[in-house]
């Protein structure tokens, strides 16, 4: 109800709610980034295309966590936790969709040379 | 995936007839804040809720559909965790938004889940399809 109006969390409040999904949110990132080197680092090498779209799927995970922590830092604790759940999810959806492209057509993100 | 919708709708449609009877019950209450649900929404919401349901037996059958190909390059641990969190994705969009406008204007609510609805197809579903490329 009061949910915008109530008093910010306090600093150890917040801590304690965004570091474990920071954590997450910095798994999804290496995630990526290995898979980014992996795919650069092989027989075909990358393309710019492909650069740009495994970048973006490395980028993504930070994207989304500081939207998610804009919007819900000066909320109660569930909904901040919520909006940080939801956040991760999308993250995992995005990183779902760039893994389900390089199966489809994965032949276009590369041949940049190795 | 088709009963659960019409569940949904059912079950909105059965809730507007109880707020109709309970609204010729007290005339006097029937102009109520914007907090009040009308009918449109709360069967906006079921057929929304349904959408959302589809979205995730598409999650699911599009994220298993890819594991076999996906485990080449990911570590297992790290495309279950992506998998199910995906699967969760819907629900969480849903349940989040929900909270989240209770108060304010109500077409923000239908404007973030639908939103949703478009952010959070399953593009595996739909590339792959059910049976493999």
């Amino acid at each position: 109800m009061s949910v915008e109006k109530s008093p910010p969390l306090r600093m150890p409040a917040l801590f304690a709610i965004a570091l474990p999904f920071a954590l997450l949110y910095a798994y999804a990132f290496w995630n990526a980034l290995s898979f980014l080197i992996e795919q650069a680092s092989g027989g075909f090498g990358l393309n710019g295309y492909g650069w740009f779209v495994l970048l973006l799927a490395v980028a993504f995970p930070i994207i989304v966590f500081v939207i998610a922590f804009s919007i819900g830092w000066r909320r109660k604790a569930l909904p901040f936790a919520l909006i940080l759940f939801t956040g991760l999810c999308v993250a995992c959806v995005f990183w779902l969709n760039v893994l389900a492209y390089t199966q489809v057509d994965g032949a276009s993100l590369l041949g940049g040379g190795a | 995936m088709r009963p659960a919708k019409t569940e949904k709708v059912a079950k909105a449609e059965t809730a507007e007839t109880a707020e109709t009877h309970w609204a010729l019950a007290a005339p006097e209450e029937q102009s109520r804040g914007p907090a009040g649900t009308g009918n449109v929404a709360l069967v906006a919401l079921g057929v929304l809720g349904g959408v959302y349901a589809l979205l995730t037996v598409g999650w699911i059958i599009g994220g298993l559909r890819l594991q076999a190909y996906a485990l080449f390059f990911v570590a297992p641990v790290a495309f279950q965790v992506s998998l199910w969190l995906g699967v969760l994705a819907p629900a969480a969009w849903f349940g989040t938004v929900m909270l989240l406008t209770r108060t304010g204007r109500g077409w923000a609510r239908f404007l973030l889940l639908a939103a949703g609805a478009v952010l959070l197809l399953p593009w595996p579903f739909v590339m792959i399809g059910a049976v493999g490329a």
